[in-house]
Formats: structure tokens, C-alpha cells, sequence
């Protein structure tokens, strides 16, 4: 399939590099800005008790972060650990592991992201392309175009107006969290529709505002596609507009859509900070927004690397798997 | 050749609406082909060739219309014919040889693939039993190997992408293909030889063939009679042998007069003027401000295609 | 055909959105344990119905009551919100390696051995039932409640006392880790009996270490449950096990990162023995909304019952909205104070605010009742010394008002400020007054706007007011965690944050400005609260020494304080800003009894260990 085992030796080579240079970068930041992550914690401790002895506990505190270790030594073993994704000890939610703290949080974010991207992604291609599509009827393509305006607002924006209506005014939905108050979590049909019952309206936001996007992309690429000689062979072929739809027109021209979403959905991973917490879901979204107010660097950087590991590794897949989306894409060297 | 045609168009007139009103593509266009006969469309770029063509397919694009007239093939008018008659109709009796076949493959699907649509389309299920084998033997015919089946366009040349075209055209054996210059972008060489295949093929399934292009040379060694266009009209129709023998449309004998002879060595001729802006066209006979041979009625008068000989119609107020 | 493929995908929609309403409402009644019941009924009612073929008249006869169901449950809950943000190590119930507060376990699940009434300024036993000091404050010996036991059932006792202290003494890090600074020798007397000996004289030892002077109390851990487990890595946490083990009121049912739920342990120790009363409140719900609408949308909707922190001017707007929302007081600024006030420290060793009079000429220069309403959008709360308005401070004050008569700290007198200045040789040149070809300047340290919402009117009113009388402002606004370290730094002249204070002891206050703590100028600090202002005074220190060695609430400190008091007010090195006012909304729509400014019987701190009183005190408003 146009992949050569050199090229895919390669590429992979190509995304070990890219990690440990976001390992090597994780490593340096925190050590270049101002603001000592132990003397804060030393501050937050004393706003709560004397402290008489601060000295030895910053002593202690570096010893437990390996701060005191020289330079080099550190550095190797932030890179070995980057690889086994152990980022140590959080300094906000101290002393648990940074590592437990973000697979805590990862279902939900990607459990909504990963939702809302496909089916904004899925219905915005579909609607985009029927925006344009000659087939469609035209009172069709006036209640789509409304649509498009979403492009143009926020999801944060749209969240909150949705928990005014929906949570506050009309009272049909809840304001937030991922279960009603009490909600015993357990596998069972009550809490599970319990919890995609709070998840409608985040999920909704997010779709709503991806939506527009998805929809602006298509249409310029359809507008293209429609002109295309093979469409008009399609057409005198007799083949049911349905399939020219589809296999035709919307099979070539979501080929640079597909490149969004695979790039998309390597982002789900850093979390849609606002939705979460506007409305208090506990995703990474959620955990990065309050280690950023702390300056939880060891959280962050945990975030980050595996922001930057799934971006690079979905740009890998696609990478190897584009030669089957669109075949004149080889990476054969001739 | 059989007298009993395959299509008749009669009294076809098609506009495309513009803002500053109707330009009159093709206008009072009389024809017909014959079964198993090959039909010649000439004229320049902008004559109504091509829209004649897709006019028949039903695939005039908005804002072009079909405003008049009757497309008879073997006597269902198509005309009036509703889109999803039409749909079943395409292909299965009328195919089409595309004028881009470097562009009209859909990139991203196997040839088998896109041959293989048309016939399950069009023959629904049943049609699934040996469709390999059937699309292979296809491409066979046209000169093209079987492993041909599983590549994509992107692999083939632009000759064997036009024999995949001409395959596909065969492909339901339909009564009449419309071949719309299909071989313009080729090389002499490849050209001759795709012609050769698409006589043979049209032969061996016996279907009616209608060929567009501007190349007089061409048209002469391969079509049994010839349409001159000019302006949206058809101003002259007859055999190839008529035609070349003796021209009577004074555009006829330009055009005739422009084919290049090694023999005679002469310039050739160039036609003063411009084609005529179909949005406005002149009065009377539209090739009347570039005749040199022009009447007083020329100006005022729409010449009719008249019957001048037996089976050699002449739109010209010389003749009559 | 065209018109067919939009019908097929129009169909396609509707289906797609049937279905989404058909989840939707199967999901909406109320609490899935409803659901659940619901469901288990009307199978059960199916069966039985089928058995007697009559189908209808058994459903007729007993209609499900779906929404007095939910509805009694919630009756029976406290919905608490998590102060500062969302839920945090749901996983983790060992308090000592973290410097989190682990909100919910201090009020509902572990209880302190003393705890510290605010508005009484008591130590009020619980756990230990009293204390006695030795000579001189050398040593204390501290009797045990014998009636208490864990909830597991075995008896609480000096040796899980004795077991904490150990390991406490042996990690200095650990939240309680600095008692070990203080201890000499501890022991076990007899069964529910300690004594502890001290380094040196420690007349605050019971207060500052074992009830502690803010949130968190000094936690005994059950010596059975902790016994060859590692302090720093043992979680502590495992609810099928019945971890943790506590002696509070409640249990932990379930953490997740999303709500922690507690219910109530009807075996409670101090229910049992009669000192405290069994609470009402079945069940308590701890909840992490972060953002000050939600929190508002949440309150008004009354699905919380107790939210510790909102803004003054949002509680301000919603309970006019709904009158059930209630806090310490109907008046504005609402709330009860943080025990921390806002205070900017002046660093004395920098010219030219070296000069105690310049120090006062920036007293004058600004005023700050104004300052505090700008920055705290009207309900601002000045504040006249680095004390919290708490009842035994304000009676403290009063006594001594003449102090503040001679010392006018709150008085805004421009004038007098430019008349301070111009005495010391500066000439006005342009906006600013200049000596020796220099601006007089002062760079100040603060948080940034978004870390706390007054940051941006109080920065922007103190360079007016500075501007006013030909003082050059340069604000440096930094993270926090960036301000702490710059503040142990020396790299400017005024660093803005609140100081850790005692709730009724004025000792805590004035040690801060102790000499011990002086640092000169390039060394760096230890602590953020050891003497920011680099102030040093041998009269002073000497003074709180000697405070120091008396018992909180001694009269013989008094005079000793109003000194020290005055010599403070004489240098001014810091210059006190306002009270954090942060109203804790109570929702009277499902309990009553909450603490308020009349009916002071404990301060309102849901978020820390006395709420475990309030909590006792909840009556059902049974709406």
C-alpha cells in the first residue's frame, strides 16, 4: 500500500524524536521560569500552621522531587521516566502520582471529546456538504445554513447560555457534574443514564460549536469536488445520487477533513478546559486548568507530554494509514 | 448502414438563462443516427456540439435548458422522461466517452471499482456473479490487461485511462455512445490506436456512435455521416464522402478548405471574423457577417436545413 | 434521486432525535436509586400480576411515588460544595504527607482532641477531655476521653496518641511535622493519659499544636490500622474495608473524583457517651464546582446547601432571588472573616521606606476605606491592624482605642502625607517628587488579577492614591507561586498578602515582626510569613518574649501587648489593608440551624474541623 518498511522504520524513528525533544523541553521550562513549586507548597503549608522548620523541609521536599541531584542526573532520569509516563509526584494534590491523577481523568474527556468531535465531525461533513450539494432541496439548504454560524461562536459561550435555558430556566437538564449529588457510581443502566444525562449539554456545546467548522471545511471543498470531470462521467453513468454523493463527491473532498479530525482528536487528550469547568467535569481539561492556577509542574508536564505523545502518534497514524484514504498519496521512494 | 434510426432529435432548442437574457446554445437543431452508424459532430469550440450531446444525456446544467423540442431514442422521448426514468435510462442505452479522460476517473477508486458501479447499478444484485471476470474480460477488449482491474487512475497513462473510459462505455452494451473528443488529449500515435478500439468495440456490440470533435481529418476516417455546427445550427449534414467531395454550407467549404494536404502545400485558410456571440446573435443566418458569399436575405432571414440531394441537408439561402 | 436522498437523511434526523429524547427522558426521573427502584417494583408488580391476571388494578392500586422519593432522600442530605475548587486525591485519606486541605474528612470523619471556638476564644475538649501545663509551661499532660473509640470499634487511646507523635517527629515535612521542633520527650501515663515535655517554656502549646490556630487540627491516627504502614506512601483509603478509620460522625461511602458522599455512622462515639447529639443529616454529599456561576445556579436552585466561598457582591444579587440563601450577617459584606487579613508589608531596609515617617507618609497618602470598597466591588471590610474582627480582638481594641487616637492608622490625610515628604528634601518635578535627581518610588509585589478578582481596583487604587501625592507606583503582578518566592527575596519595597494569624491570640500576630526572624538585605528569608519587612527592634521582640512565656488570655499580658502595640504603630512596617470577606452561603431550604453572627456558637468554616459542631446543630426545614 504504497508504504515501503524503510519509510515506516522512519517515520517512527521520526516520532521517538519528537517525544524525547517534548521530554527535553518539559524538562527545561519549569527550570527557567521564576517561581519555586517547593516554596510554594512551603506556603501553602504555613497559611494553615507554624512553621518552625522550613528549612529542613525544603531540604526534604528536594530530596523527594530528586531536585538536589546534579543536572545531568536529573536529566536522564526525567527522559526514562517521560517514556514510562511517570511524571512523579503532583505538588498540588501531593504526594499522589501525577501518572494516577491524569488516567483518573482521562476517560471522561475523552470519553465526551471523542463523542462530540466524531458526531460534530460526522454530522458538520455530512451538512456542509449537502449545504452545497445540487440535490438538496432548497428548503434544505436554507434551515442548514444557520448552521455555519456556529463556526463563529465559542463553545464556552454556547455552554453557558445552554446551562441558563436548559439548567436554570427551564429546569429540563442538570447544572453540572457528572451525576446527581449522591449517585452511587456503579454499573447500572440508572447511573449510566444518569451521567450521559449530564453530559448532554456539554456534549451538545461542543458539538454545536464544532459543527460550524466542520461545515465551513467541507463546503469549500465540495464547491471543488462538484466541478470535477469525474462527477459528470458519475452522472452519465446513471449511478443514484446517493452514491455519487457519497462515494464521489464527499469521498474526495473530505480527504483534508480527514487531516482535521485526526489532528482533532490527537488534542481530546489536553481536554476542553472551559466545558469542563464550567461544568465541573473532572477530565484533564478540569486537572490542567487548576495545575496552571497552583503552577503544578510536574502536572502539567505529565498533561503536556501526553498531549504531545497522542497529537504525534495520531499524525503518525495517519501517516501510515493516508496511502489507503487516498491512493495517489505514496511513500514509495521511486 | 440501416436506414432505421436509433435517434431522431427534432426541433431541439436549448438556452441557458442569463441575467442579460437567453443565450441560444443550440437552436432548431433537426438530426437523427442510424443503428450501427457512426455520426459525426463538427464545428468550432462554442458551437453547440457538446451541449447537443449532454442535451441527449439529459445532463444540461442550470442554468441551460432544454426550452423546445424532442429527443427520440427508438421512440421514447427523452425529453420528458422524469429524472429517475432518465437515471435508468443513462449508460444502460446512452454512454458516454468523456472529453477529460485524464480527469474523469474518481481518484481515490479502483478502475474495477468504477466499472463494476455502473454495471450493479444498472443490473442490480444479480449482476455480482463473475462481475470480475466480466470487467476483466472488458478491459481485454479494449487492449488493456487484467491486472488493470485492481489499479487506481493515478497508475494508468492517459491512453490506457481512455481505453478504461471506452471499456466502461461498452460495459451494458447500450445502443448509442456518445463520444465527446475523445481522444483530444492524446498523441497522434495513441489516438489512432484508441480509435481503432473504439470502432472495433462499437462494431462488436453493434450500438450507434456519436462522435464530437473539430478534427475534419479525424472525422473523415472514421464516422459514416457528418453534422457541421456553427452557432448553435446545424448548417450541414451528409455523408463524409459528400461533405468532403462536395460542400455546400459556404462554412462547410472553409472548414474543408482548412484541412492540411501535403499534396497542395497551401496556407491554411483562416476565417475573418469571430464566432457569433450566442447571447446576441445576428439576424438572419448566423455565419452571414463572416459569408463571403452573403445574400441581402442572409441578413434577415433564418436559412431552414433543406433537403438539397437525397440525404445531404444544407441550412443556406443559396440553395434554395 | 435528489428529493429522495433528503427525505432518506430527513428521516434518518428525526429518527436520530427520537431517540435521543427517548434516552433522555428515560434518564431524567430524578435519582437513579429511584430509577432502580422503579424498576425492581414494577418488575416485582408484573410478576405478581401476571400470576393473578390483573394487570390493571394492581398498577392502579399502588402508583409509584417517584418524586416524594427523591425528594425524602434529599431531605435527608447535605450537599457541601469543596472550598477553592474541585475534589482532589479521591483516593487518598492520609493527611500528613500533603499539604491539601482534605476537605470533608476534618469535618465529617476525624475529629480533633481540642477545638478552637472562635467566637468564644475557647479550647473546647473533645477527643481529650482536658489538658493541665506543667511549671513554667515545661511540659502538659493531656487526659483522654475514655468513652471515645473508633469506628471501627476498638477503643481510642494514649498509645495511638504516642504511635502519631512518633512518626510525626520523624518527618518534619509532614502537616503536624514541626511539633517535633517543640518536643523533647513524650509519653503514655496510663491508658488515656500523655505527657508531653517540652524543649523550652511553650505556654501556646496546645493551642498552636494540638487544636492549631486555623483549619486543621493535629489527627490521631487508630495505632491498629497505621502499625507497619509507610506514612508517606499509605493512602489510607478503601471503603470495602472500611478504611479510613475515624472517630467522626460520618463514614466515607464513596470518593470519586466528582463527589465524595459520607453517611452517617449511627454508632457514633461522642452520640453514645452523651457529649455530642447524633446529627440529622443522614447523608452528606461534597460536590467540586468551580466557577462562581455555577456555584450561584447551584444555591439558587437549592441544590447545595453550604457553599464556603462566593463572592460578596454574588451573594449580594442571588439572595434577593431566593431569601432561603442566608449568611453571618443580613448587612453587607455578609461574611464572617477569614482569620488572614490583607496587609502589605513595607521592606524597612530600603530607602527611602527605612524612614518610619516616610512609612506613615503612605499611611496618610491613601484611603483606604475606599481602596476596599473599589476593590472589593462595595463590600469591602477595612481593616485597622493585621487582626481579624473576630470578638476577642474587637473587645481587645476597644479597651485601647486611645491608641488609635494617637496613632491615626486609618486616616486619609493627603496633605499631611505630601507635608511628611516635602520635609525630607524632595521637590515636585512634573507628576513626581525627586531628590538628588531621583524619582521617589516604591515597586510593589502583588498576585495577578486572576489568582483573586480585587487584585486589579486595589493595585489600581494605591497608584492613584500614590500618584496624588507625587509617589511613583511600579506594579510587578506575578503567579503566586512566583510571589511567595519573591517575597522571601528582597527585590522590592511593599509585598501584598495576608498574614497567618491566631483567631484570638495576639501573640501569633506580633511574632512575625519578632527579630529572630530578621534576615538583612541579600540574605533570603525562611518562611512567607517570618518578618517580611526585614524589621528589626529589640524592644519589640523583647516585649512579645515575654508574652510569649504567659498563657494565652494572661491578664498580665495586656500591658506587655499595648507596648509592643504602640511601638509597632510608632514604625508602621506593614500597612494593614482589609478583612477577607468571603460570605459562606447557607441554603435554609433544607436545614436550619446554621451559624450566624446572632447566633454565634461557633464560627462558620464548613471547609475546616469545628463545622463537625454545626453539623450537630442541622435541624430538617422539611420544605
Amino acid at each position: 500500500m504504497g508504504l515501503s518498511v524503510g519509510y515506516v522504520i522512519r517515520r517512527i524513528a521520526m516520532f521517538l524524536v519528537v517525544i524525547w525533544v517534548a521530554a527535553t523541553i518539559n524538562f527545561i521550562i519549569p527550570r527557567l521560569v521564576p517561581g519555586d513549586p517547593i516554596q510554594t507548597m512551603l506556603a501553602h503549608m504555613a497559611q494553615t500552621e507554624r512553621i518552625e522548620n522550613a528549612a529542613a523541609i525544603t531540604q526534604e521536599l528536594r530530596a523527594t522531587y530528586g531536585l538536589d541531584a546534579p543536572i545531568q542526573e536529573q536529566y536522564a532520569r526525567y527522559i526514562l521516566n517521560s517514556f514510562r509516563f511517570d511524571f512523579g509526584l503532583s505538588l498540588n494534590q501531593f504526594p499522589t502520582k501525577v501518572g494516577d491523577l491524569v488516567l483518573r481523568a482521562m476517560p471522561w474527556t475523552i470519553g465526551l471529546l471523542a463523542t462530540t468531535t466524531l458526531l460534530s465531525f460526522g454530522l458538520g461533513t455530512l451538512m456542509g456538504a449537502l449545504l452545497v450539494w445540487r440535490g438538496t432541496p432548497r428548503w434544505a439548504q436554507v434551515m442548514l445554513t444557520p448552521f455555519t454560524f456556529f463556526a463563529a461562536v465559542p463553545y464556552f459561550l454556547l455552554a453557558v447560555v445552554f446551562l441558563y435555558l436548559f439548567a436554570y430556566v427551564w429546569k429540563i437538564l442538570p447544572t453540572g457534574g457528572v451525576a446527581t449529588a449522591g449517585a452511587k457510581a456503579e454499573w447500572t443502566l440508572a447511573y449510566v443514564g444518569d451521567v450521559l444525562q449530564h453530559f448532554i449539554l456539554p456534549a451538545a456545546a461542543m458539538a454545536l460549536a464544532g459543527l460550524g467548522n466542520w461545515m465551513l471545511g467541507i463546503r469549500g471543498m465540495m464547491v471543488t469536488t462538484i466541478g470535477a470531470d469525474y462527477l459528470n462521467l458519475a452522472y452519465a453513468k446513471g449511478l443514484t445520487d446517493r452514491r455519487i454523493f457519497f462515494r464521489y463527491a464527499l469521498r474526495n473532498a473530505m480527504l483534508p477533513q480527514v487531516t482535521s479530525l485526526v489532528i482533532a482528536l490527537g488534542h481530546i487528550v489536553s481536554g476542553a478546559i472551559l466545558i469542563e469547568v464550567i461544568f465541573t467535569l473532572p477530565g484533564i481539561g478540569n486537572l490542567l486548568y487548576r495545575s496552571i492556577g497552583f503552577l503544578d509542574y510536574p502536572m502539567i508536564q505529565g498533561i503536556t507530554f501526553v498531549l504531545v505523545v497522542s497529537v504525534a502518534f495520531s499524525v503518525l497514524l495517519l501517516d501510515l494509514f493516508y496511502p489507503r484514504l487516498d491512493p495517489r498519496i505514496t511513500y514509495t521512494r521511486k | 448502414m440501416n436506414t432505421d434510426a436509433v435517434l431522431r432529435i427534432n426541433n431541439l432548442h436549448v438556452h441557458y438563462q442569463t441575467p442579460q437574457g437567453a443565450v441560444k446554445a443550440v437552436d432548431e437543431v433537426n438530426l437523427f443516427v442510424g443503428r450501427g452508424e457512426r455520426f459525426g459532430f463538427v464545428g468550432e469550440s462554442g458551437c453547440g456540439k457538446t451541449t447537443t450531446a449532454l442535451a441527449i444525456l439529459q445532463m444540461i446544467q442550470y442554468p441551460g435548458k432544454i426550452v423546445a423540442g424532442e429527443i427520440l431514442l427508438e421512440g421514447k422521448n427523452l425529453v420528458e422522461l422524469n429524472a429517475e426514468e432518465m437515471r435508468r435510462t443513462r449508460w444502460r442505452e446512452v454512454s458516454l466517452i468523456p472529453q477529460g479522460a485524464m480527469s474523469s476517473l474518481n481518484p481515490v477508486m479502483r478502475i474495477k471499482d468504477q466499472i463494476a458501479d455502473a454495471i450493479l447499478t444498472h443490473e442490480g444484485r444479480s449482476a455480482r456473479t463473475g462481475l470480475n471476470q466480466r470487467i476483466e474480460d472488458l478491459l481485454v477488449t479494449v487492449g488493456l490487461q487484467r491486472p488493470v482491474a485492481q489499479m487506481f487512475p493515478h497508475e494508468l497513462s492517459g491512453g490506457m485511462k481512455q481505453r478504461v473510459c471506452v471499456a466502461m462505455a461498452i460495459a451494458l452494451k447500450p445502443k448509442l455512445i456518445i463520444a465527446d473528443e475523445p481522444t483530444s488529449a492524446l498523441d497522434v500515435v495513441v489516438q489512432r490506436i484508441v480509435t481503432q478500439t473504439l470502432i472495433e468495440v462499437q462494431e462488436r456490440i453493434g450500438a450507434s456512435l456519436i462522435l464530437i470533435g473539430h478534427d475534419m481529418g479525424l472525422q473523415a476516417q472514421i464516422v459514416h455521416r457528418l453534422a457541421i455546427m456553427y452557432g448553435g445550427h446545424l448548417v450541414e449534414m451528409a455523408t463524409v464522402k459528400k461533405i468532403f467531395q462536395a460542400p455546400q454550407h459556404p462554412y462547410t467549404q472553409v472548414l474543408i478548405g482548412s484541412v492540411p494536404s501535403p499534396k497542395t502545400k497551401k496556407s491554411p485558410f483562416a476565417l475573418p471574423g469571430l464566432p457569433p456571440a450566442l447571447l446576441n446573435p445576428p439576424p438572419g443566418c448566423v455565419f452571414h457577417p463572416r459569408c463571403a458569399k452573403a445574400l441581402e436575405m442572409c441578413r434577415t432571414q433564418v436559412p431552414p436545413l433543406h433537403e438539397i440531394q437525397a440525404a445531404h441537408f444544407v441550412a443556406c439561402h443559396l440553395y434554395r | 434521486m435528489p428529493n429522495k436522498l433528503m427525505t432518506k437523511i430527513a428521516v434518518l434526523a428525526a429518527i436520530a432525535i427520537i431517540g435521543l429524547l427517548m434516552a433522555v427522558s428515560c434518564a431524567t426521573p430524578a435519582t437513579p436509586q429511584v430509577v432502580e427502584k422503579v424498576v425492581t417494583q414494577q418488575v416485582e408488580k408484573v410478576v405478581t400480576a401476571v400470576v393473578t391476571k390483573e394487570v390493571e388494578k394492581m398498577v392502579q392500586v399502588t402508583p409509584v411515588p417517584k418524586v416524594s422519593e427523591a425528594e425524602s432522600l434529599r431531605r435527608q442530605t447535605l450537599v457541601m460544595n469543596h472550598r477553592g475548587g474541585g475534589i482532589e486525591m479521591s483516593d487518598w485519606y492520609n493527611p500528613f504527607p500533603t499539604a491539601r486541605n482534605m476537605q470533608g474528612t476534618y469535618q465529617l470523619m476525624n475529629e480533633a482532641l481540642f477545638y478552637l471556638n472562635y467566637e468564644t476564644g475557647k479550647i473546647e475538649p473533645w477527643l481529650a477531655s482536658e489538658y493541665k501545663y506543667d511549671a513554667n509551661y515545661a511540659g502538659v499532660t493531656i487526659k483522654l476521653n475514655p468513652q471515645a473509640y473508633w469506628n471501627d470499634g476498638k477503643p481510642f487511646t494514649a498509645d495511638d496518641v504516642i504511635f502519631t507523635i512518633n512518626f510525626l517527629v520523624k518527618n518534619p515535612s509532614f502537616r503536624g511535622g514541626a511539633l517535633g521542633v517543640w518536643l523533647k520527650d513524650f509519653t503514655k501515663v496510663d491508658a488515656n493519659t500523655v505527657h508531653f515535655t517540652f524543649t523550652q517554656s511553650y505556654p501556646r502549646f496546645i493551642i498552636e499544636q494540638i487544636a492549631n490556630t486555623t483549619c486543621n487540627p493535629l489527627l490521631i491516627v487508630p495505632q491498629h490500622i497505621w502499625e507497619g504502614k509507610d506514612p508517606k506512601t499509605f493512602n489510607n483509603y478503601d471503603p470495602a474495608k472500611g478504611l479510613p478509620v475515624w472517630t467522626g460522625p460520618y463514614k466515607l461511602s464513596q470518593s470519586t473524583s466528582s463527589q465524595i458522599v459520607y453517611t452517617l455512622d449511627a454508632n457514633w462515639w461522642a452520640a453514645k457517651a452523651g457529649i455530642g447529639t447524633l446529627p440529622a443529616v443522614k447523608r452528606v454529599v461534597m460536590l467540586g464546582v468551580l466557577t462562581e456561576q455555577e456555584k450561584a445556579a447551584k444555591l439558587l436552585l437549592n441544590e447545595v446547601d453550604v457553599e464556603p466561598l462566593i463572592q460578596a457582591a454574588t451573594f449580594s444579587a442571588i439572595s434577593k432571588n431566593n431569601p432561603k440563601l442566608t449568611a453571618w450577617t443580613k448587612e453587607s459584606p455578609f461574611a464572617w472573616s477569614d482569620p488572614n487579613p490583607l496587609y502589605a508589608a513595607i521592606n524597612t531596609l530600603r530607602a527611602p521606606w527605612n524612614d518610619a515617617e516616610m512609612r506613615w507618609a503612605l499611611m496618610y497618602a491613601v484611603d483606604r476605606q475606599k481602596l476596599v470598597n473599589l476593590s472589593f466591588e462595595g463590600h469591602g471590610a477595612l481593616a485597622n491592624t493585621f487582626y481579624p474582627d473576630y470578638a476577642p480582638y474587637e473587645q481587645l481594641l476597644a479597651k485601647n482605642k486611645d491608641l488609635f487616637d494617637k496613632y491615626p492608622i486609618t486616616t486619609y490625610d493627603p496633605k499631611k502625607a505630601i507635608q511628611i515628604i516635602e520635609s525630607k528634601g524632595y521637590k515636585k518635578v512634573g507628576d513626581y517628587y525627586q531628590k538628588d535627581g531621583k524619582t521617589l518610588e516604591i515597586n510593589m509585589v502583588t498576585d495577578q488579577p486572576q489568582q483573586a478578582s480585587y487584585i486589579l481596583a486595589m493595585d489600581q487604587a494605591f497608584e492613584q492614591y500614590f500618584k496624588a501625592v507625587g509617589i511613583k507606583l511600579n506594579v510587578r503582578q506575578v503567579p503566586y507561586s512566583v510571589k511567595i518566592q519573591e517575597g522571601l527575596g528582597d527585590n522590592w519595597d511593599m509585598w501584598i498578602d495576608a498574614l497567618q494569624n491566631s483567631p484570638f491570640d495576639p501573640v501569633t500576630a506580633l511574632l512575625h515582626f519578632h527579630e529572630r526572624y530578621y534576615k538583612p538585605l541579600g540574605e533570603q528569608r525562611t518562611g512567607s510569613h517570618d518578618n517580611p519587612s526585614r524589621w528589626k527592634n529589640s524592644e519589640y521582640s523583647a516585649l512579645v518574649d515575654q508574652m510569649s512565656k504567659l498563657e494565652p488570655g494572661d491578664p498580665k499580658a495586656e500591658p506587655l501587648w499595648r507596648q509592643a502595640m504602640e511601638i509597632l504603630m510608632k514604625e508602621m512596617p506593614y500597612i494593614p489593608i482589609a478583612q477577607q470577606k468571603y460570605p459562606e452561603t447557607h441554603n435554609e431550604t433544607y436545614w436550619t440551624g446554621w451559624p450566624t453572627k446572632a447566633n454565634n456558637y461557633i464560627q462558620p468554616q464548613s471547609w475546616c474541623a469545628p463545622f463537625n459542631r454545626v453539623i450537630q446543630k442541622l435541624k430538617p426545614a422539611n420544605p
